[in-house]
Parts: structure tokens; C-alpha cells; sequence
């Protein structure tokens, strides 16, 4: 990766990565941590002549993992704390407190499960390939996932949208 | 009207909260990656961050794990009686090399002070000394060598005049991840002196070497390098060039640093950029100034192996390797379980998630048998345990595939027990399975123990040891808001039979969430103990 493809990388690519790990660490601060140690380790693999087929995925894939440990959640809060008070936060819109909100309510995996989804549109084979774990399990927790946000944010379909969602399932 | 997935689409990446500009993140990431090399270096792995430029590309990371012993190079090094060098104190893992002292032949010694024993390679007090009249006793040293990087520590590297004076003067090596980062020091006579090179700059002077002790990178790596030659001027004067460069493709950008050294002060002459098609680059290679390069750096680039490694007969040695004896085939004999991630180039990587790979040897020639299983991206992947689950005499490989609050497991059993075509070891599938509780038809047996926020697993065990039946419990509920105070379990119990794990019972219910869990985290289960990361 050389210093024209991290630049676009991070023009086109971080803003998302950032907002997905942030859905699912419901932290701001520890997903732009978490995306920029993945981002660096991307790059320490490139410089070592390892190949990353798809570098967004990757980098997702790792900033998630790093998003789990407790450990560096709470290091990160803490290194956090002093900017989160230097700068009043911008109160969040209606809409992101409801979303926030309902993703909360969902456990980890379930959040996972939908973020890669809808936020980074991975399919099924990718993101059971991302979580190690069987398509069927993510199609479960996707399923799960699913109907709890439609119901915390009131969502409703079209009855032919749904006949046809219900087929293609 | 849009479908939910639509609108669930839409709205979460509306909601999803923005970074703050990132106008200068790329810098900042560079100076992160410094800062990650930077605490590399500061653990046993050694890794030297050489040559900065203000570009992003301009980061030269050493860092290289060798075996501790060097090896032999064109003249030797380490002996393995210390002689008596007249220092007055006893020292230890003395490697040497000749000089030339005005036309009088000497040598240059590293060595390391011994202290109740000899410290490991990297750790200690570690000097440069000098012979300047070849008597056997060291005339000068230098002061202490510091950042002696685990677990080869600094080495005699090669002893080139690089001014032409008819002295040499005396290259010292830390060898790191990818190289070797190398100072130089000049000797004296009168006084008798070894003395480290300095780098003076001319005022306003532009380059990439700073002011202060002289240090270059000698690294030639997919992607970037960085060296060292003289040059000879048209007044006949010697000359001596740093070089660092980004590969690029065909081409690379070869920034050079000229100099000339006057006593033990390295003057910069002249610095500046070129690009050069790849046949042309000032490579690294075994020499210095037409010095032979000495100990682990004789071999340059071809590294030694890795002592980390272990080589099981595959493609290349294996890293971060865990073995587990067992008998998986039910022969009777003890066989070999490995879980371990391929080295690159001969090393091995350090800290990052890597794939890894499952491999035994059962006929016991020490290498690993057929096929092997991959293991995608582990954070600490290992042999965790070895246990009977179906009662035929042979023990199925527990493998963890994830050292977490939530580790995760897979089972593995030697082909004569799954069934595969291909000798080895293979992953244990779910057959009859029950997708609701997790577990569909086809799918790779994994299972997790322990918990966090939302979620909790375990691991028991029904009819160990004649009829072993696996009862995998898994439990989730929303942390907070409408439905947290609701609980969903489900317990599956699965068989392995004819090479596979049937489900044989599933159930799911729901439960108060603050009613007692029907089960703990933690438990012995079917012989193996679960959710112990001790």
C-alpha cells in the first residue's frame, strides 16, 4: 500500500468503517481508534509484502476484533475522557438516538451481524467468513437482528416487499 | 415503499457517527506506526526504526528474530571459550572480526560482560573493543552498545575503510524484523580509540539522516530498502553513501545521502532523489565497502531461520506453534497435534491475527501427514486439548480458535476417524443439525464458552466416558431496553457419530433474566476443561 492508496483508502473508505465499528461499540472514539490501529496494521502487512485481497473488509474484520476487548475499550475511554470534555459533544439527531438506541438493545453479535450488513454490505458468506461462524448462524442472527429494529423503529413494508422478502428467504 | 432492509440500510448509515476531518490522518497513522514500531522495539522482538523521511513512505523498520547463535561467516565469530582479551572482567559471547590498523592487522571484538553466567543474546552490557596491533589484548573500547534487540543482540558486521585511509573502521549490527540496523565507529591510535561515528550537517542541510551517532538501515524487503556504499570522487577521496528507497512497482525512489568522514565525524556532502528502475537499485547485499559482512548478516538477505520456528515438513516452518501429543488414530501410539501460522519469509510476524493452520503427524516421523486445515485469521489459534468424544479409542483435537472472554472451539478428528479421503487432520462437521439453536446441517462444529455483555455459553458433557454426549448451552438477551429482562437459552446436544456430530436433542426457552443461569460459565466437561485460558 503506498502513501496514494492510503490516501484514498481513508478518503473513500474510513468515514464508513469508522461509523460501522462505532454502531457496534456504540463509542465514537474507540471505533476511530480501533479502525486506525487496523489501518496501520494493514499497512505494516503491505510494507512486509503480504497481500490484502479486499483491504476494507480486512480492516473492518480487525477493527472489530480489536473493538471486543474490554481491555482497550476501557484504555480508550480513558485516553478519551480528557477530549470528550475539552469538546461539548454535538447532540445526536432524533433518528441516530433511535437507531443507537436500537442497535443497543441488540447483543453483540446480533449488532455485528447487522452493521456488516447494512452498513458495509457484506454478504452472508462474507460476514460468516468474519466472524468464523456458519452462514446458517448468520442468517439466524441477521433474522433476529432484523425484526428487533423493525419493531424499535417502527418499520413497515410494502405487503408485496415482504411476500417477496419472505420468498427469497 | 421501501423493503426493511432498505430502510434499515438507509438509516443506519445516516446514523452512523462521522470521524472528525481527516485531513491529516495519513500523517497521523504514520506517526501511530512509528509509535507501534516504536513499542516493538521496546519488547524482546527487536525492530529498529532506521531512516525517517517526511514522506509516508519513509519508514524503515527493522527488526529481524534470528536464531541466537550467528552464523558462521567468511571468517568467524563466536568463540566458544572466551579468550582473555586483558579487559580485567570476564566477558562472554565474543564474536571477531579483522581490521586493518594503518597497514597493521588487528581485530575487532563484540563481546558481552559476563555476570553470574552469560546474559541471553540482547540482554547484558554489551561492548565494541579493539586489537589495534593483533596482540590478543583489546587496546580501546567504545562506550556500551545499547538497543542490542532479542534475541540475536548486536554482532560484529563488517569492518570496511570507508575513507580510504588504510584504517578500517568498525560496523556493529542489531539485526530486527527485516534487517539490520548498523553504526559505525572509527578507530584511533594515538590515542588509542574506538569511538562512535558522528553525522554532522551543514547548516539548513536537507536529508534523511539526522545530526547525532550514525546509524543505517541494511534491509532489502518486498516494497522498500536501505544501504550503504563508497564511492570514489574524482580527487581520488573515498565517499560514503546512505541509501533508502521505496520500491514502486518497476521503478523506486532512491533517496541518497553522500559523505565523508574525517576522524570519527561523518560530514554530509550532498543529498538527493532519484528514481531507478529496479535492475538499477544500490541494493544491500553481503559486502560494505567491499568488507565481508560477518555473523547473521554473512547470509543477507536469506535470513537465518526464525528460532520461533518450527519446521513440521510443510511449505515453510511454522509460528506461534502449539503441540499437543495424543493418540488420534487409535493406534495405540502417541501422535503429534500442531496448530501454528506459516512464517514469512522465514520469520515470524509478531502480534497480529494471522491465519493458522491445523496439522498432525501420526506416523510418527516427526512431520506433519497430508493435508492440513486452515484457520482463519486466529487470535491466539492453539491446541487446547485432546479428549475421546466418541468412544472408540482415539482423542479428537480440541482447538481454540479464539483467546478471548468468549473463547471459541472447534473440533478435529484424524482422517481414519471423519472419514476424509485426505490423511491428516480434519474439522469435525455438524450432521442432522438444528439450525435455530445454531448448529445447520454441513456446518463446522465451533462452540464457544464464557461470555460478555448480552450473551453467555458453555460447555457440558452427558455419558463421558462410554457414551459421551457434547450439551452446548448458549444464552442471549438484549443489555438494556424492552426485553432485557427475558432471556433466550438454548441447549443442543450433539453426538459424533461416523465422523460427524449429530444433533441428537435441541431445545429453546425463555427465562427471567435475573432467574439463575442453568448453567456456569466455566466447567470439566467430557474430560476437557473449558472457558480455563490459564
Amino acid at each position: 500500500m503506498d502513501e496514494v492508496e492510503l490516501r484514498e483508502f481513508v478518503r473513500e473508505r474510513y468515514p464508513r468503517l469508522v461509523g460501522a465499528v462505532a454502531l457496534v461499540t456504540g463509542d465514537a472514539a474507540s471505533a476511530e481508534d480501533a479502525v486506525q490501529e487496523a489501518i496501520v496494521r494493514a499497512w505494516e502487512r503491505t510494507e512486509r509484502g503480504e497481500q490484502i485481497a479486499a483491504l476494507d473488509r480486512w480492516v473492518a474484520a480487525v477493527a472489530l476484533n480489536l473493538s471486543r476487548s474490554r481491555l482497550r475499550r476501557l484504555r480508550v475511554e480513558r485516553l478519551a475522557r480528557p477530549k470528550l470534555v475539552a469538546a461539548p459533544p454535538v447532540p445526536p439527531s432524533g433518528d441516530r438516538v433511535d437507531i443507537a438506541r436500537a442497535l443497543a438493545e441488540l447483543p453483540r453479535r446480533q449488532r455485528e451481524v447487522a452493521v456488516l450488513r447494512y452498513v458495509l454490505d457484506l454478504s452472508t458468506q462474507e460476514i460468516a467468513k468474519q466472524m468464523r461462524t456458519s452462514e446458517g448462524t448468520v442468517k439466524s442472527q441477521l433474522f433476529k437482528a432484523r425484526s428487533h429494529l423493525a419493531d424499535a423503529l417502527s418499520l413497515v413494508e410494502d405487503p408485496d416487499e415482504e411476500n417477496s422478502h419472505a420468498e427469497h428467504r | 415503499m421501501p423493503s426493511i432492509d432498505d430502510q434499515l440500510r438507509t438509516r443506519m448509515r445516516e446514523a452512523a457517527p462521522q470521524p472528525a476531518g481527516a485531513d491529516d490522518l495519513v500523517e497521523h497513522l504514520g506517526a501511530r506506526k512509528r509509535r507501534r514500531a516504536g513499542v516493538r522495539r521496546a519488547g524482546t522482538v527487536g525492530l529498529v526504526v532506521v531512516v525517517l523521511v517526511a514522506t509516508t513512505g519513509a519508514f524503515v523498520a527493522l527488526g529481524r528474530a534470528f536464531r541466537t547463535e550467528p552464523i558462521p561467516g567468511t571468517i568467524p565469530t563466536p568463540s566458544q571459550t572466551p579468550p582473555d582479551l586483558g579487559l580485567g572482567f570476564p566477558i562472554c559471547d565474543v564474536m571477531s572480526m579483522p581490521i586493518t590498523v594503518a597497514g597493521t592487522l588487528g581485530n575487532a571484538y563484540v563481546f558481552t560482560k559476563a555476570t553470574d553466567g552469560c546474559p541471553k543474546p540482547g540482554e547484558g552490557h554489551r561492548f565494541v573493543g579493539a586489537d589495534l596491533d593483533g596482540n590478543g589484548t583489546v587496546d580501546a573500547t567504545a562506550p556500551e552498545l545499547t538497543d542490542c534487540f532479542s534475541p540475536v543482540g548486536c554482532e560484529a558486521f563488517a569492518a570496511p575503510d570507508v575513507n580510504g585511509d588504510g584504517t578500517s573502521e568498525i560496523a556493529v549490527s542489531t539485526a530486527g524484523a527485516d534487517g539490520y540496523g548498523v553504526w559505525l565507529y572509527a578507530v584511533t591510535t594515538s590515542p588509542a580509540a574506538v569511538e562512535p561515528v558522528k553525522v554532522e550537517l551543514p547548516p539548513g542541510f536537507k536529508g534523511f539522516i539526522h545530526a547525532g551517532p550514525l546509524q543505517f538501515a541494511w534491509v532489502d524487503v518486498v516494497g522498500h530498502f536501505g544501504g550503504a556504499h563508497c564511492v570514489t570522487f574524482d580527487d581520488g577521496s573515498t565517499g560514503f553513501v546512505i541509501d533508502s528507497g521505496d520500491k514502486l512497482g518497476s521503478t523506486a525512489e532512491v533517496s541518497s545521502e553522500v559523505f565523508t568522514l574525517e576522524g570519527s565525524i561523518m560530514r554530509a556532502l550532498d543529498a538527493g532523489t532519484r528514481t531507478l528502475p529496479l535492475s538499477d537499485l544500490p541494493l544491500p547485499g553481503t559486502t560494505l565497502c567491499g568488507a565481508p559482512l560477518y555473523g547473521s548478516a554473512s547470509n543477507f538477505p536469506n535470513a537465518a531461520p526464525d528460532p520461533k520456528t518450527v519446521d513440521i515438513g510443510l511449505d515453510a516452518p511454522l509460528c506461534d506453534v502449539s503441540t499437543l501429543k495424543a493418540d488420534f488414530d487409535g493406534d495405540g501410539k502417541q501422535d503429534t497435534a500442531w496448530v501454528g501460522s506459516f512464517a514469512k519469509n522465514g520469520r515470524c510476524s509478531t502480534g497480529d491475527t494471522s491465519d493458522a493452520i491445523v496439522a498432525v503427524d501420526l506416523d510418527g516421523d516427526g512431520l506433519a501427514d497430508g493435508s492440513y486445515d486452515t484457520l482463519p485469521r486466529c487470535l491466539l489459534c492453539r491446541t487446547y486439548a485432546a479428549t475421546d468424544l466418541n468412544a472408540d479409542g482415539a482423542s479428537e483435537l480440541v482447538v481454540l480458535l479464539q483467546a478471548s472472554s468468549t473463547p471459541e472451539y472447534a473440533i478435529y478428528g484424524a482422517s481414519s476417524v471423519t472419514g476424509s479421503d485426505s490423511p491428516g487432520m480434519s474439522p469435525m462437521l455438524v450432521s442432522a443439525g438444528n439450525a435455530e439453536n445454531g448448529f445447520p446441517d454441513g456446518s463446522q462444529l465451533t462452540f464457544s464458552a464464557g461470555g460478555d455483555e448480552g450473551y453467555s455459553s458453555a460447555v457440558q458433557c452427558e455419558g463421558y466416558p462410554n457414551a459421551p454426549v457434547l450439551v452446548l448451552w448458549r444464552s442471549e438477551h438484549p443489555v438494556e431496553g424492552p426485553g432485557a429482562d427475558v432471556t433466550d437459552f438454548y441447549e443442543t446436544k450433539l453426538q459424533l457419530v461416523s465422523g460427524s456430530f449429530a444433533v441428537v436433542d435441541a431445545r429453546h426457552f425463555t427465562q427471567p433474566t435475573s432467574d439463575p443461569s442453568p448453567f456456569g460459565l466455566t466447567s470439566q466437561a467430557c474430560g476437557v476443561d473449558w472457558f480455563s485460558l490459564a
